[in-house]
């Protein structure tokens, strides 16, 4: 792990991960303690919230031992380089693969997953365009047919 | 004591065309994962596990366990052509791998990675076979409390041992118990920790769990670097020239035999590593390469030396069989991987623990058979294809990230036809992507979620035996008391030795001295 106190942004640091994750499972400890199946006693005498609340108590203490413990100022080379723009850029895959997943199983697997698959990889630096489209093509049968071979079926009009 | 009718029986399970297929399959695939730096055994094991519920268990054993066996093996494969693991288990190849290969000796270095390999595995897996159904009887011992202390304790040393940061490592395991209680109480079916969201009354399913935090998340990672990275367009055409082309000296069987020492220390070292919850292959690949160093110094192990390559390929290798040994004997697994087979065990209606020994022997039979048989198929297309292997390190990431996450979609869907699984598996890559910035294991997430609700069935079990009282319950005898002890003095001491940080020291220590000494000799 990274170390230079001097460069590091605090919010980079584990000491200002861990920050942001105390705040986060204080918000979500006071949420479970405002449900009432939380307190609900069963039978058995076991409280039905006991094992969320131990989770939840546990994640708390673990980020507020990172705020102050050893490694408090060390970051990784992965959050260095990470930019609000990677992540946007993240959840817009999410949401292209819902929109793929959505469509494919709406349209014709067989008619989208060659064009999401050429999409992604043009997108991600694949050139010329051709290799994109084929590659995308040849994989999407690919596919198809062994998922089909091992019996799961895939939506598609055509077989 | 052997029960041959079921010995007999996955005999006829595991000899069929169908499971011989699906293992060769399963090899083929994990060398190349192996092969491909940016995916690994788990993510491999992750998108294959959805596919395995319309297979029957033998052939599902076999493409998990062949496909483990291969990416553990194939890592090694890019490590010695380009210096680049494609594991992070084969990092310890490249310090004599690629000299080797430098040398014009690349063929020799492949064959002795590959024959290592499969030694340490094949044995290590006998050793497996030996000592889980011993350890299964003990445990039949326990009762609903020693068993909940048991998953207390692993947890624990999960948490210490997963990556340098203990925190890091409770926090994943905490994250996982917390997954584990979404959904239905299992006893009363009282929706709980839902969010008021209806299509969690059924909890978390651990597919869409582990296709996101593994596969999903491995990905957005890849699109992270290859965004934050100005890239090169990336051309295909070139990519597949070239294949076949490695030619050069091979591997005598007297050399071969002249390693067996870095073997049986590769063998060893696996072994014990593999068993223990946490360390993994990473760990028996650097501490079986650096006590071969130490131990044999006259061989100069570090500047080019098949016995160098033979430690550290034994010592990942041998950890593949033992790794089983805590799931098999306690239901606990030791790593992700071992988690994901139990769970395939589940998906086939078999709950991985010691009962399984006396509910299911001939589950039990063909997974061994199928872990020795493993080694046989990794040996033979490990031979022939390990010169196409290598030359699979050069496919562009770009063509393979969105490959991995159309399946990983399909495998989400597919498991149960529901689209919100989808939805759940796209939030935990996401979550998969946080952890691996922050560098939070993954491992003790998964092996956590997978044991809640086994360990919040003993612990209500115990209740109701003691009619709802807690310290009964908890401490009913001294095996429990004893165990309770172990997991507070485990924490401590894990705490205070930080075992998993110092494996890390040492195993860049010697990258360090590594890169040193190809300095020295660079100005000499």
């Amino acid at each position: 792990m990274a170390s230079d106190n001097t460069k590091t942004p605090w919010v980079k640091t584990n000491r200002g991960v861990a920050t942001c994750m105390t705040i986060f499972f204080l918000v979500l400890l006071g949420y479970l303690f405002s449900q009432d199946w939380v307190y609900q006693t069963q039978r058995d005498g076991f409280r039905l919230g006991f094992f969320t609340v131990v989770a939840a108590l546990a994640m708390l203490i673990c980020s507020v031992v990172m705020i102050f413990d050893r490694f408090k100022d060390d970051t990784t080379p992965e959050i260095l380089g990470l930019r609000a723009k990677h992540w946007l850029r993240a959840l817009l895959v999410l949401v292209i693969c819902y929109a793929y997943f959505y469509l494919a199983w709406n349209i014709d697997f067989l008619i989208i997953s060659p064009i999401f698959l050429a999409f992604s990889t043009y997108m991600l630096g694949v050139r010329p365009v051709s290799s994109a489209i084929v590659s995308g093509v040849i994989v999407g049968c690919v596919i198809f047919f062994l998922f089909k071979l091992i019996g799961i079926e895939l939506p598609s009009m055509f077989f | 004591m052997i029960d041959f009718d079921a010995l007999q029986q996955a005999i006829s399970m595991v000899f069929t065309f169908n499971t011989m297929l699906w293992l060769a399959i399963g090899v083929t695939i994990g060398v190349g994962v192996g092969a491909m730096p940016g995916l690994t055994a788990t993510t491999g094991v992750a998108l294959m596990l959805p596919l395995t519920f319309t297979m029957d268990q033998a052939a599902a054993l076999g493409l998990l366990i062949g496909l483990y066996k291969g990416a553990i093996y194939g890592g090694s494969i890019s490590a010695i052509s380009f210096a680049t693991p494609g594991t992070s288990e084969a990092a310890a190849t490249v310090f004599d791998g690629h000299k080797l290969m430098r040398r014009g000796k690349g063929k020799k270095a492949l064959l002795t990675a590959l024959y290592a390999s499969v030694t340490a595995d094949f044995l290590s897996d006998v050793i497996t076979i030996l000592i889980a159904p011993m350890l299964a009887l003990v445990a039949l011992q326990f009762g609903p409390s020693e068993r909940f202390w048991l998953m207390v304790l692993a947890v624990c040393l999960l948490g210490a041992l997963s990556g340098a940061h203990f925190a890091k490592g409770m926090l994943s395991a905490a994250l996982g118990l917390f997954i584990g209680t979404v959904g239905a109480d299992p006893v009363s079916s009282i929706p709980r920790n839902t969010f008021d969201l209806w299509w969690l009354a059924d909890g978390v399913h651990l597919i869409p769990l582990v296709v996101g935090i593994f596969a999903m998340g491995a990905m957005l990672e890849k699109i992270v670097e290859l965004s934050s990275v100005k890239q090169k367009a990336q051309r295909l055409g070139g990519t597949l020239k070239g294949l076949f082309s490695m030619g050069g000296e091979g591997l005598s069987f007297r050399e071969y035999l002249s390693c067996w020492k870095e073997m049986s220390i590769g063998l060893g070292v696996g072994t014990f590593v593999g068993m223990l919850p946490g360390l993994g292959s990473t760990v028996g690949a650097f501490l079986s390469y650096g006590i071969a160093k130490q131990v044999s110094p006259h061989k100069k192990i570090g500047t080019g030396k098949i016995e160098g390559v033979a430690a550290a390929e034994a010592g990942n290798n041998a950890t593949v069989g033992p790794t089983l040994v805590p799931l098999l004997a306690f239901g606990i697994p030791g790593s992700a991987v071992a988690a994901l087979l139990g769970a395939a065990l589940m998906l086939q209606g078999a709950t991985p623990g010691p009962r399984m020994f006396e509910l299911y022997p001939a589950l039990i039979y063909s997974l061994f058979l199928v872990l020795l048989l493993g080694n046989i198929f990794n040996l033979g297309i490990g031979r022939i294809f390990a010169f196409v292997y290598a030359k699979l390190g050069e496919l562009p990431a770009p063509l393979l990230v969105p490959i991995v996450m159309l399946m990983a979609v399909i495998g989400a869907y597919s498991y149960e036809n529901n689209p919100y699984d989808v939805l759940i598996m796209l939030f935990f890559g996401v979550v998969g992507l946080f952890m691996r910035t922050f560098r939070i294991p993954e491992a003790p997430l998964i092996i956590t979620f997978l044991l809640a609700p086994q360990a919040e069935e003993n612990l209500r079990r115990g209740l109701l035996i003691n009619e709802g009282d807690w310290f009964a319950t908890l401490m009913n005898s001294p095996l429990a008391i004893g165990l309770a002890i172990g997991v507070v003095l485990l924490t401590y001491i894990s705490s205070r030795l930080r075992i998993s940080e110092r494996m890390i020291e040492m195993s860049e220590e010697q990258m360090a001295e590594d890169e040193k000494d190809s300095a020295n000799r660079s100005n000499g």
